[in-house]
């Protein structure tokens, strides 16, 4: 399974990466979301785990700049939202895209990598 | 003109007393030459004829409830820019005040469209409309008035609930046979229940038993109806006070009235809105730490503000004054000191405000590592056979897991102001002691309480400032009186319920309040710190008022003190 993990804080991103390829996903990390952009262009990914405050821009930009790639229905399978703000806002906008947020820290890490797997088959 | 005088005090006290339960809260002043974070408080006058003299004044000034500080930002205009803001700023405001004519003419289109309002004036009567849009200047008024309208002669009671959208508490207000009026306050959950239950029924028929405990005030059978307004959402009650339920008739008639109410209804809620904000900015003028005057077009004085009055004639010329023209032709004065501006009053700190933003920028700015750390010893776990190295990661793991566990409790107990919510009082407590420990080394602290948990519905951010404030209030007093050996100093916090509340004390066997600042004691900026603010209490003090509690004291020299806070015990 091939996953790209969009993140700016370092620790994070690496340890992520490191307990995903444990599951044997193969595992690519970008740090800054127009980097992320150019990517998603270039290659194709099973799931696309991003963070929300990027230091460039918003986990959406990202979203909304994949459409011309993805149909909506892809959008709501691929994405996955990581954000430590999870607001009602954040929350509905996620959902218009029909994509799943993860709060960060996560409340148990093997339900997140579950998740991060299985993306929204489960639904 | 003396009886204008007397209906105009009248009104204003009030007002007044209504208004008494509420509070304006913190006031951000965005001055440029102070620091942004500076907040002062405003405490509500007690004295009705400023509240008249204000009227008269008619400074017509739109402040949402809300969102004061933002509204205020004209002062801040106003004492900076002196040339750019000529008197047009204000000119709008003008615009928003309301006459009756206008009000006389919309309900007049309402009842040219309404279809059934042909026999209307047999309900309503010209004159009404007048005394009811003029002398009615709020709710707590509107149930005694509505028996009197020739349409609902025939009843007893009358209640209204009117809920301001946004708001955590809808108002009551009841009328029973002409008797003084009843005011109090229900959590907007029930007024919702209530409200669904009312706009939902066909039959407009209700009795005691179809709403929560306690909702309605009158007993038996009766009647109500829902409106929703742009602003508001109100139910209107009426009943006899019996158990006969009205006739067909009758439930004729109350439609027919209460269809044509709701253009009054809204009018008049608008209206108190309105003079609430009024109120407000007066409030805010009279407290502010800056000398203020309103002159009329003769030069005569309509309004001083308390720096205003103990400004000394000889001192005048040591302060810049700016003027600005308002309505009406009055003029607004202001005078800023020119020797002493960092040590205006306006220069206080209020300190809890200051430690919720640093809480919150510790939560952004360490959430995100500490996670990191968490993820990066999920992932070392059970990598090394050495038992050493694993118990090392999972003590990183568990204390970074801590750390990130305090923030969150830390910056929740000071989240947005206006959160109502059901929360764990004992907890909320011991959270806020362990906020006080560095400001109260050495002191030991207890808590007595008989349940481990209680659940009460309130706002936990205020309630939690009030305790922090009372706690380093009783540390620096414990402080005071024992110096470095702080051995027999104690704070205890006692948590006690009856029936209809919860009770807080925080007790320390300190020294005391000296006779001389205890009738000072909740006024804003009286301290007797060298360090003080002056704002604490205050601002204790009317935070509970906005919570519906109130908060009493006990103090003698050699046992210390005991301030106790109590508040409605509501639970969802």
């Amino acid at each position: 399974m091939k996953i790209l993990i969009v993140e700016d804080e370092t620790l994070i991103a690496r340890s992520l990466k490191k307990l995903l390829e444990r599951k044997g996903c193969q595992v690519t990390w970008e740090s800054s979301g127009n980097k992320a952009i150019e990517t998603i262009r270039g290659s194709d990914f099973d799931r696309i785990i991003s963070d929300l405050m990027l230091q460039d821009i918003s986990g959406f930009d990202v979203i909304e700049e994949s459409k011309e790639k993805y149909d909506m229905s892809e959008i709501g399978q691929k994405f996955i939202i990581i954000t430590a703000y999870s607001s009602p806002q954040v929350l509905a906008k996620a959902a218009s895209y029909g994509c799943l947020v993860l709060s960060k820290p996560f409340e148990d890490l093997n339900e997140a990598i579950d998740i991060f797997m299985k993306g929204k088959s489960d639904d | 003109m003396e009886n204008k005088h007397c209906t105009g005090l009248e009104k204003a006290q009030n007002q007044l007393d209504r208004e008494s339960s509420l509070l304006i809260g913190e006031v951000r002043l965005l001055k440029d030459n102070l620091p942004k974070n500076d907040i002062f408080e405003v405490a509500r006058s007690e004295d009705p004829e400023k509240a008249f003299l204000y009227s008269l004044a008619k400074l017509k000034l739109e402040v949402s409830n809300k969102q004061t500080a933002a509204s205020l930002q004209w002062l801040q205009k106003f004492s900076r820019d002196e040339e750019a803001n000529k008197a047009q700023n204000f000119e709008h405001l003008s615009k928003s005040r309301k006459s009756y004519g206008a009000f006389k003419k919309r309900l007049n289109t309402h009842l040219k469209n309404s279809k059934k309002s042909k026999d209307i004036d047999k309900y309503f009567l010209e004159n009404q409309y007048r005394e009811l849009y003029n002398i009615i200047l709020n709710l707590q008024s509107l149930p005694s008035f509505l028996l009197t309208l020739e349409g609902f002669k025939s009843y007893k009671a009358c209640q209204i609930v009117a809920h301001e959208k946004g708001q955590a508490f809808a108002t009551t207000s009841f009328c029973i046979d002409g008797e003084k009026t009843s005011t109090k306050r229900i959590p907007v959950e029930k007024f919702n229940k209530a409200f669904q239950t009312v706009k939902k029924s066909k039959s407009r028929l209700f009795s005691s038993q179809s709403f929560s405990d306690g909702f309605s005030e009158a007993i038996g059978s009766f009647m109500a109806k829902s409106f929703t307004g742009r602003k508001f959402n109100l139910i209107l009650l009426l009943g006899r006070n019996d158990f006969l339920p009205p006739n067909e008739e009758e439930l004729g008639k109350f439609d027919e009235v209460t269809q044509n109410l709701e253009p009054i209804f809204n009018a008049i809620l608008m209206r108190s809105n309105h003079d609430d904000k009024i109120l407000n900015i007066m409030d805010l003028l009279e407290s502010l730490p800056l000398p203020l005057s309103i002159k009329d077009k003769t030069d005569s004085f309509l309004f001083k503000n308390q720096a205003f009055e103990k400004l000394k004639d000889t001192e005048v010329k040591d302060f810049r004054q700016i003027e600005r023209s308002l309505t009406g032709k009055n003029t607004l004065s202001l005078f800023l000191d020119n020797t002493r501006n960092e040590e205006t009053d306006l220069y206080h700190f209020y300190k809890v405000s200051l430690l919720g933003e640093l809480l919150n920028t510790l939560r952004h700015e360490l959430s995100n590592p500490l996670f990191g750390i968490s993820l990066a010893t999920d992932f070392l776990e059970g990598e090394s056979s050495d038992d050493e190295i694993n118990e090392t990661i999972a003590d990183i793991k568990i204390n970074s897991n801590r750390c990130q566990q305090i923030i969150k409790n830390f910056s929740n107990l000071y989240e947005a102001e206006e959160n109502f919510k059901d929360f764990n009082l004992v907890s909320l407590i011991e959270e806020t002691i362990i906020l006080t420990k560095s400001e109260t080394r050495g002191i030991a602290k207890s808590i007595k309480t008989v349940e481990n948990e209680l659940i009460i519905f309130s706002n936990p951010t205020w309630i939690s400032q009030v305790i922090f404030n009372l706690i380093i209030n009783a540390g620096q007093a414990l402080q005071e009186k024992y110096g470095d050996n702080l051995r027999s100093s104690k704070i205890e916090i006692i948590l006690e319920v009856t029936n209809k509340n919860v009770i807080i004390s925080v007790i320390d066997n300190g020294s005391g309040v000296p006779d001389s600042a205890k009738e000072k004691l909740f006024t804003p900026f009286f301290t007797t710190k060298e360090k003080g603010t002056g704002l604490g209490l205050s601002i204790c003090r009317n935070l509970i008022k906005k919570l519906d509690g109130n908060m009493i004291y006990e103090t003698s020299r050699d046992q210390g003190s005991k301030f106790s806070i109590s508040l409605p015990f509501v639970s969802q």
